[in-house]
């Protein structure tokens, strides 16, 4: 009997002796988790630096990407989120996790001192993690977590190319005809593809058809059949679904242009071998690393519609959010301060090639990145939209869109599709 | 007869408790969560909302998507049935007679199982992507330009590639374990037989087949359950794509969770494992039949 006495101690001390030696390490240091695979060795570069000006260790946990909702959304049944994590989702996953008491309010940490960290952020940035009053998703109004950078999806052109075919590269196409015209010139004179964009990644296909919904329809409309007013097979909704069928049949799609990754597209991009691509401003760290000497500018999606602007997505590019849960969150707000002021915004921005979160690091930021927050009054974002499209709605967009480009479907059968979907969404709410 | 007295027997738990407790914290404890889980709406947060059984009911009744997607989970199974098994009992056979190079050839073969089905994935996209076209150049090369298309992009190929190539990284197991079970025959069967004037197909016919038939059977089950539940092949070669033409049972399952519908997803993963069940006991109880 004694013998199994001991070994029972001997087993819950070794137990209790995992969490223990846990709980001492955490005292010392803030953990962090994200996706970001590329910026890991700038974090713990900058982790190191803040360990040698406050003593307080800062512990960067990065995990991949097609894991990591999984991974936050397991921590946050488990209630045992770090000090601080990223979101990696829309904002009605991110509005559940303020719901579910998980996430703390930095209203006062960023109007404090006279809102001095709220107004050193650019206003986008921050724009995108602040739920207002009256918010569809049911969150108190306030501003939940810290951007630390910035991104915008735009359209980018090859100058040398587009001069080959005889454009000037400073007065690239600026409506749809134009577009379609130049990138068939380039398939037809220079054998490169026209147009580059990683719609593998469904979601891709979801933001151009949403800049050009806007654009086709505008800003009422577009809303308007999210809230189940307007139908998707709408006049309007079957223009935007036939550009994609336009693209398809002048032949300017890069070829694999369907199952290809973003990766795979930045890199067709970079050697030269397509005109036109739709990307955003992290594709600027790829085209540097791969062809250092690739001249390229940025542009607005051409105009397809003549009555509205068309819109672009922009916004935080990853943000971080301060856990409710941890003991820790006031010393985990100060190294978030820490992280957003000018000297380690500078550092990211030479490091990762990221655009910053916060003013004042123009001088830092290179030109073809600048380019990416031009026409800044066009920016939007689904994450400061009133509210969201069903996200099987938008699955079923971007099928029915894949569909066109196969050639299954015409604009008008996908647009009778989706409708569908949207009804049966409707009905179960 | 003796009972053990209530001491002993707490002594004989004990040893088996601490298995007991993985067991249903790893297994037992995540089956009820996902049952529960499937009888909800929404994501794992705070939006889950409780809707019983309609979630099971959609699936059954009204997800045509989902169905769809396991009739490609099943379409790469037929072919792995077929075509993967039938080339490594051959394999086995082959190796099994070849005495000198048999543990070569046995390393070659289950090479490919052993690397996982991303970089699989990866490398054979790499060989036929449009773009440089290593695979289609080749075909140019020998004269078979006509067998050249887009392998990925175009919907009528782009399940079969995925199904063929799961068959060619996948044989290996199947070779291992029928190689094992031709191992098991006694010789002594076969020489018997040769006295008594058999040729090599009666024996083929009568002794190695019969006394396979449980790992054939094996392999069967195993290859239904491992070919239905892949994932990692078809997200490196085409995510699912072009327009879900590749989007198999897991896939879809996976694409639900990360849309935040965990409660349905659940109730998709319910359903496959139901029907994998079926399944298996079904051919476990054909496979009495053919006991030799």
């Amino acid at each position: 009997m004694k013998r199994f006495l001991f070994a029972g101690v001997c087993l819950l001390i070794s137990l209790t002796g995992c969490s223990f030696h846990k709980a001492a390490e955490d005292k010392a240091e803030i953990v962090v988790w994200h996706w970001m695979s590329d910026r890991q060795s700038a974090f713990q570069e900058l982790a190191k630096k803040y360990e040698a000006e406050t003593g307080i260790r800062v512990r960067f946990e990065v995990f991949p990407h097609g894991v990591y909702s999984q991974k936050i959304n397991a921590a946050a049944a488990a209630k045992d989120l770090p000090e601080l994590f990223g979101i990696l989702g829309d904002k009605k996953l991110f509005s559940s996790f303020i719901k579910a008491g998980l996430v703390d309010d930095l209203t006062f940490y960023m109007n404090e001192n006279n809102h001095r960290w709220k107004n050193s952020f650019i206003d986008i940035s921050l724009a995108f993690n602040t739920f207002d009053k009256g918010n569809s998703y049911g969150v108190p109004p306030g501003i939940y977590a810290v951007p630390i950078d910035t991104m915008g999806i735009q359209f980018l052109y090859n100058k040398s190319l587009l001069a080959k075919i005889g454009v000037s590269p400073d007065s690239p196409p600026s409506n749809w005809e134009d577009f379609i015209k130049d990138a068939k010139l380039a398939v037809d004179k220079l054998g490169v593809s026209g147009f580059v964009c990683g719609w593998g990644e469904n979601w891709l296909i979801y933001c151009l058809a949403t800049d050009y919904a806007f654009n086709i329809m505008g800003q009422d409309k577009f809303f308007a059949t999210l809230r189940g007013e307007v139908p998707y097979t709408d006049h309007d909704w079957i223009k935007v679904f036939s550009l994609f069928e336009e693209m398809r049949d002048s032949g300017i799609l890069a070829p694999g242009i369907i199952t290809m990754n973003n990766k795979e597209a930045e890199q067709i991009f970079a050697s030269g071998r397509s005109l036109f691509s739709f990307n955003g401003s992290w594709g600027v760290n790829t085209y540097k690393q791969m062809n250092p000497s690739l001249r390229y500018s940025v542009m607005p999606p051409p105009q397809a519609g003549r009555d509205y602007p068309v819109k672009i997505w922009a916004g935080a590019g990853s943000s971080f959010v301060v856990s409710r849960l941890s003991s820790r969150h006031y010393e985990a707000i100060r190294f978030l301060k820490w992280l957003t002021e000018k000297d380690q915004q500078v550092f990211l921005v030479e490091k990762t090639r990221n655009l910053p979160s916060v003013k004042g690091c123009d001088s830092k930021v290179s030109v073809s990145m600048k380019q990416f927050l031009k026409n800044s009054k066009y920016f939007t974002h689904p994450n400061l939209w009133p509210l969201n499209e069903d996200s099987r709605v938008v699955e079923a967009i971007n099928i029915g869109i894949e569909k066109i480009i196969i050639g299954e479907k015409t604009p008008q059968e996908t647009a009778v599709d989706v409708d569908k979907v949207k009804q049966l969404r409707m009905e179960r709410k | 007869m003796n009972y053990p007295s209530g001491r002993e027997q707490f002594k004989s738990f004990s040893f088996v408790l601490p298995a007991f407790a993985i067991f249903a914290f790893f297994y037992i404890m995540p089956f009820f969560y996902t049952f529960w889980l499937a009888l909800h709406r929404g994501s794992e947060i705070s939006s889950l909302g409780f809707v019983g059984l309609s979630n099971f009911r959609d699936i059954l009744f009204h997800d045509k998507e989902w169905w769809a997607s396991v009739g490609r989970s099943f379409y790469i199974s037929f072919w792995a049935l077929t075509f993967q098994n039938f080339l490594a009992f051959i394999l086995a056979l082959a190796v099994d007679k070849a005495v000198r190079t048999g543990k070569i050839y046995r390393v070659v073969f289950f090479l490919l199982p052993v690397l996982s089905e991303i970089i699989i994935g990866l490398l054979v996209r790499n060989l036929l992507v449009p773009y440089p076209g290593v695979f289609n150049h080749f075909l140019h090369q020998i004269g078979l330009s006509s067998l050249a298309h887009d392998w990925l992009n175009n919907p009528d190929f782009a399940l079969r590639t995925l199904a063929f190539t799961h068959c060619w990284r996948g044989f290996g197991w199947g070779f291992i374990i029928l190689l094992a079970g031709l191992q098991t025959i006694p010789q002594e069967l076969y020489e018997a037989s040769r006295v008594d004037g058999a040729n090599a197909f009666q024996r083929f016919t009568k002794i190695t087949v019969p006394l396979l038939m449980p790992v054939i059977f094996l392999v069967i089950i195993l290859t239904i359950l491992g070919t239905v539940q892949v994932i990692g092949l078809p997200m490196a070669l085409t995510r699912g794509g072009p327009a879900g033409k590749t989007t198999v049972s897991v896939l879809k399952i996976l694409n639900d969770l990360n849309n935040s519908h965990a409660g349905y997803a659940s109730a998709e993963g319910l359903v496959l494992g139901f029907i994998l069940i079926c399944v298996s006991f079904s051919l476990l109880k054909i496979s009495k039949k053919f006991k030799p």
